[in-house]
């Protein structure tokens, strides 16, 4: 079936995404690669987006930005008024007293203007899926009337889009965030863009979605604070230097630019520096603008704004009749929700921490996109591929755990790898399926343990098992053990591998964390014995096949450093082990090549125990 | 109850093979999006370093050093060899919104050409790193 498309249609800004494999995806236009595409239009010569901006200053009167604020009203309405003040392009009268714009003499309507949006962004996710795009969702403002709602989705349909479904933003927000899929629930969804200010209180229950109240401020968003952190570098400098920039369009653009840079930054960093070299001229002398900006400082710059949210908010919990307390819920929506000093306004108003995990540029036309992806069954009836929460794996030599599958693996998923014997003539093994975070197989769960036996006797390392983990997409792992020489197999099928319940992983993860320094230098531990428990095997083994051909001198020291690491092996410390190893492969080395010095004496060594792997295999190491 | 299972095939079939078509269309996707991704990220970097050239570019025309231009010659050395190209009309070009991006208007007799440039834009091929930032001549006549 074709493919959703949502769409988050901006004041400033417009965004898409759709359903991809039951994930949200957003869609970065063609031309720029970005996510978002500005909201603005030059009818004339039908541009749209960035092209449209760079050439606002050019044809002012041409180009047309915050067209939402006209959106099915009627001429006389006091928002047309107020942007009427505010943009140079004409508003005009039209059809029934509606709100248009006059370009060139021609007439068009809101909701042509926003088609050609629309149309673009239809255009971007055409780009994107490789196909034609014709069904839509389209997201309006909570307090968009019914005239309103209806200029969009005529918009939508201009644009050639059938345009299944209008929801509310704070409604995309919150399913973007899968707060549908949680408890029925009371939540506030605070929405601070690039030219408006939202605030709308939502109650959730049973996926029926209902708008208790909404408030804001249409004229309070991103760019007045941009305007604001300007207006302080201008004054700066003019202090300094008794220059007014406003006066230098040139700089000004260099102004605006650094302010909103500034602000972006000051989110993550505590202060930066405003730098632009050569931003004028004085008496032939260049200047250079050049202050430092602190968070503090920025913060104070744009408090009046922030605080100008705090009305609304509580206007709009009147409204809907709710206390502070019975807000289940805080989700962020909008770019400027990224500064600090606003989640430290609505995290002090609301008394807890706002969500804030998805991008709030895109959460919008993410909500609209699992809503489009909801009306294709897409949403309902896709695959819900799950991961194991937890790493499985198998026990080795010296209680070590060593993972086959990490956690995280999308699951049905299978991974086998080949283990060997620890011991000469070692008949059976033990497969021991443990699951967890942790170094060291006793730390972990086990899940269950079974033996395959009848291997047939050899030395040890040389037996190949092959283990197999497999989980279906039910999460039932089986785990099968083969002796490829015998081919002999035994297995166990383990229901429960991932229904671990969430407090539980949680814990382990926990767990995991907490002991990775002392785990690790268990497991070092353990490694470094390993492999002394090697050297003493080949060195036993070497002086045996040495036999009378090499000299008493040379085996004495090996025996006796043998014993001696034999003796602390289970006992002494890592350094021990290690210093105690060394002596023992110093001798042993020597005893080797003086073996390999004497004529007549064949140069191959012990079949069943290759040279290059002295102190190598151990059960629990990939063998081939 | 046979024609159920049969029925049963056939959507679990067309399903197989769909998951099947799909895996092949993301890994031709992750190959395109690999190439897009370099392109990307260099522009993302050369974004950033242009701002640095323009304060070159304008320390070189304050400062009679010899050294500074130096300098400039090879930053930009360095662009054209990633293959960036500059956009920088002279005065009387069209102004293209493709390329230009338009800061100011100056009353002229030629409308909608170029009367200076401000800063230099970039592309890669046909992609515009920046547009070039310029000043517009604009009919006074036309705009009343």
């Amino acid at each position: 079936m074709a493919k959703i498309i949502g769409i988050d249609l901006g004041t400033t800004n417009s965004c898409v995404a759709v359903m991809e494999g039951g994930n949200p995806k957003v869609i970065p236009a063609a031309d720029t690669g970005r996510n978002v595409t500005p909201s603005i239009v030059e009818p004339v010569k039908n541009l749209v987006g960035d092209v449209a901006k760079r050439q606002m200053i050019l044809n002012p009167k041409n180009t047309i930005y915050s067209i939402k604020r006209l959106m099915g009203r009627k001429f006389t309405d006091s928002e047309v008024k107020r942007t009427t003040d505010m943009v140079p392009y004409k508003i005009v009268s039209g059809k029934d007293n509606m709100a248009c714009v006059d370009v060139d003499g021609k007439v068009y309507t809101p909701q042509e203007i926003s088609a050609k949006v629309l149309q673009t962004m239809k255009a971007h996710a055409e780009a994107y899926l490789g196909g034609s795009v014709d069904r839509a969702v389209i997201t309006v403002p909570a307090y968009f009337d019914d005239s309103q709602r209806q200029a969009t989705k005529q918009a939508g349909e201009i644009a050639g889009l059938k345009v299944e479904r209008i929801i509310n933003e704070p409604t995309a927000a919150a399913l973007a965030y899968g707060l549908d899929k949680k408890n029925a629930h009371t939540v506030a969804v605070y929405d601070l863009g690039g030219g408006t200010f939202d605030i709308s209180i939502l109650e959730l229950g049973d996926g029926v979605f209902e708008v208790k109240a909404t408030n804001g401020d249409t004229h309070l968003g991103g760019d007045d604070f941009d305007q604001q952190i300007m207006e302080w570098i201008i004054n700066e400098f003019k202090k300094d230097n008794g220059v007014d920039l406003k006066k230098d369009s040139q700089a000004l653009q260099r102004i605006r630019d650094a302010a909103e840079k500034a602000k972006i930054e000051l989110s993550s960093t505590t202060e930066v520096e405003i730098n632009q070299p050569y931003i004028t001229v004085k008496d032939g002398q260049p200047l250079h603008l050049n202050l430092k900006l602190t968070r503090a400082k920025l913060e104070s710059i744009v408090d009046d704004l922030i605080q100008k949210t705090v009305a609304p908010v509580k206007a709009c919990l009147k409204d809907a009749k709710k206390d502070v307390k019975a807000i289940d819920e805080v989700v962020m929506v909008g770019g400027m929700t990224r500064m600090p000093k606003v989640i430290e306004i609505v995290k002090n108003f609301f008394g807890r921490d706002p969500n804030r995990s998805v991008n709030p540029d895109e959460v919008v036309a993410v909500g609209a996109a699992i809503q489009g992806g909801v009306l294709t069954g897409d949403v309902k009836d896709v695959v819900l591929l799950d991961v194991t929460p937890l790493t499985l794996g198998l026990e080795t030599l010296g209680s070590v755990m060593t993972p086959l599958i990490e956690r995280n693996t999308t699951i049905p998923t299978s991974k086998s790898q080949i283990f060997s014997t620890a011991a000469d003539t070692q008949t059976s093994v033990e497969i021991h399926v443990l699951q967890g975070e942790r170094p060291m197989a006793t730390d972990n769960k086990t899940l269950g343990r079974f033996i395959l036996d009848g291997i047939p006797p050899a030395p040890r390392g040389i037996p190949q098992i092959e283990v197999a983990f497999d989980i279906d997409a039910s999460g039932i792992l089986k785990v099968s053990a083969k002796d490829k020489a015998t081919n002999k197999v035994q297995h166990i099928t383990i229901t429960n591998s991932t229904n671990l319940d969430e407090k539980e992983v949680e814990r382990m993860r926990k767990e995991a964390e907490a002991h990775a320094t002392e785990d690790a230098e268990k497991k070092a531990k353990i490694e470094i014995r390993n492999q002394a428990d090697s050297l003493i095997f080949t060195a036993e083994k070497t002086l045996k096949d040495a036999g009378d051909k090499a000299s008493d001198d040379l085996k004495k020291p090996v025996e006796e450093k043998a014993k001696a690491l034999k003796d602390i092996l289970e006992t002494g410390t890592k350094e021990d082990l290690e210093a105690k190893s060394k002596d023992l492969m110093d001798s042993l080395q020597a005893l080797g090549s003086a073996m390999y010095q004497q004529p007549d004496q064949t140069q191959t060594p012990p079949t069943d125990q290759p040279k290059k792997e002295e102190g190598k295999p151990e059960e629990g190491e990939v063998v081939n | 109850m046979k024609v159920k299972k049969t029925d049963e095939i056939k959507t679990l079939n067309e399903n197989w093979k769909r998951a099947l078509a799909d895996y092949q269309n993301l890994v031709k996707r992750v190959e395109a999006e690999k190439k897009e991704f370099v392109r990307f990220s260099n522009t993302n970097l050369l974004a950033k370093l242009i701002p640095v050239l323009d304060i070159l570019d304008l320390a070189d025309k304050h400062s009679s050093d010899p050294g500074i231009k130096m300098a400039v010659a090879q930053f930009r050395e360095v662009l054209s060899s990633e293959n960036v190209q500059e956009i920088s009309p002279v005065v009387g070009d069209a102004f293209d919104h493709e390329l230009h991006e338009c800061l100011e208007t100056l009353p002229g007799e030629l409308d909608n050409t170029v009367a200076e440039l401000v800063t230099t834009g970039y592309k890669i091929d046909k992609f515009v790193v920046r547009p070039a930032k310029v000043k517009v001549y604009k009919k006074l006549a036309l705009d009343k």
